[in-house]
């Protein structure tokens, strides 16, 4: 039975629009309504394979997990807009129907307030290079977060990427900060990771808008 | 039975989770994870990270319901994200990497597998799922269990309507060898299947026991229900 002879029985099992003339073919051909018969049955069992239950440990674990992310996230969050707009946008953009959109926006509204503290805080550390960085990192995300305002949901892997490893690198930031375990240097190259995450961002944006264009 | 179709989720538990209730999460667990696990062991072909996958689902879908707009919509959701779990699964470096050094080795071990099956007289499903390549198995358990159409199926995978149909087909051909291959060793089908004609095959194939397997303890159990 070749692949184009089955995805005909298939079409015929599933009630897709097929010829006429093929659908005759196949209910007359004894060969054919027996493989139709071997298609309907491996459906069938597929559809009856059991669930199968997670390990009791699992359970536990979610609940870890969403208890310190609730704390992270709200520190986060108070600290980074964009990282609140992309745990937003990420949820907008797995569940994007059902999900309201108007809490993108209100999200992405917030303007970094937050981030104009660490940059007079940089540059209290005296590194002017150090402030280019933050200043640079609060332009991009400015734009990216006027842009998200629109209330366009974007979808690409590329930028669901981007936006975690954003996520992350804010959270390393914020406990640098905190507990003021790094030394600038480090912060510095945490910072310049973070420009350049943004400006990846940006650019796939850019090039998602021409490929809507053309 | 493994499809998210099957399941009910009372109305009081979607309103539960919305409002962030933990009883109303724990029931919406235990009524949708084994559905999440099922899905996505047969999906990736590993628990390791079909636990992962059911643990990033329950996470979003906590973390989130508040946002629901519908609460019916819950099990769609939850179907939803954990589709697309399993996708990042499947696309991430790593993972493809691993399969394409295991690829080769998988069809043997699949008959491997199937023939130490044939040793009790069955046909092994789960091993000759196991033997397709992923992208067909994806195919395969979405559009048959999971009832996404070929237009779904194109945009979610970022293919053509015709990939989809193809490697349906591909993997049906696969499917449908081992069976005749086991039916010829092993004990006859249930009546009027594999000779049955064009007829309804629902009127003759047997029932059966709907189940859930315990990861734990590898045994059998009826699923719970929320109501």
């Amino acid at each position: 039975m070749t692949p184009d002879k089955i995805s005909d029985l298939l079409a015929h099992r599933d009630g897709e629009r097929l010829d006429p003339a093929r659908a005759r073919e196949i209910d007359a051909d004894p060969a054919s309504r027996s493989e139709l018969a071997v298609l309907r049955q491996l459906k069938h069992e597929l559809n009856e394979l059991p669930a199968i239950a997670p390990p009791a440990q699992a359970w536990a674990n979610i609940q870890a997990r969403t208890q310190s992310r609730q704390s992270r996230f709200a520190r986060i969050a108070s600290n980074f807009p964009l990282a609140t707009a992309a745990t937003v946008c990420l949820a907008t953009m797995i569940g994007i129907v059902i999900w309201d959109p108007a809490n993108l926006q209100r999200e992405a509204v917030d303007v970094p307030a937050q981030v104009a503290d660490l940059s007079a805080s940089a540059a209290g550390d005296s590194s002017a290079r150090f402030a280019a960085l933050v200043s640079r990192s609060q332009q991009l995300e400015s734009a990216l977060l006027y842009r998200d305002g629109d209330g366009n949901a974007w979808t690409s892997d590329q930028e669901a990427a981007l936006l975690y490893r954003i996520t992350d690198l804010d959270a390393e930031l914020i406990d640098a900060r905190d507990n003021e375990l790094m030394s600038l240097e480090e912060r510095e190259a945490l910072w310049q990771q973070r420009v350049a995450l943004l400006e990846a961002l940006a650019q796939t944006r850019r090039a998602q808008a021409q490929a809507v264009v053309f | 039975m493994a499809s998210f179709s099957d399941i009910q989720l009372d109305a009081g538990i979607a309103r539960g989770l919305k409002r962030g209730d933990e009883k109303a999460q724990t029931v919406a667990y235990r009524v949708l994870s084994p559905a999440v696990m099922g899905m996505a062991v047969r999906m990736l072909q590993d628990h390791g990270l079909a636990q992962e996958v059911v643990q990033d689902t329950f996470v979003e879908l906590i973390e989130h319901a508040h946002a629901l707009k519908d609460p019916a919509a819950v099990i769609g959701w939850v179907r939803k994200v954990a589709v697309n779990h399993c996708l990042m699964r499947l696309r991430s470096p790593w993972h493809q990497r691993r399969a394409s050094s295991e690829e080769s080795g998988a069809e043997d071990m699949a008959d491997v597998q199937t023939n130490a099956a044939r040793g009790d007289d069955l046909w092994d499903l789960e091993a000759a799922l196991g033997s397709l390549p992923e992208a067909t198995r994806m195919v395969l358990w979405l559009h048959d269990v999971e009832g996404y159409t070929h237009q779904e199926i194109a945009a979610l995978a970022g293919k053509t309507v015709s990939y989809s149909k193809s490697q349906l087909a591909r993997g049906y051909e696969k499917l449908s060898q081992k069976y005749r291959e086991g039916d010829e060793i092993s004990d006859p089908k249930p009546q009027g299947t594999a000779n049955s004609g064009g007829g309804n095959a629902s009127q003759v194939l047997p029932p059966v026991e709907k189940r859930v397997i315990d990861n734990d303890t590898g045994q059998n159990f009826r699923p719970v229900s929320s109501s």
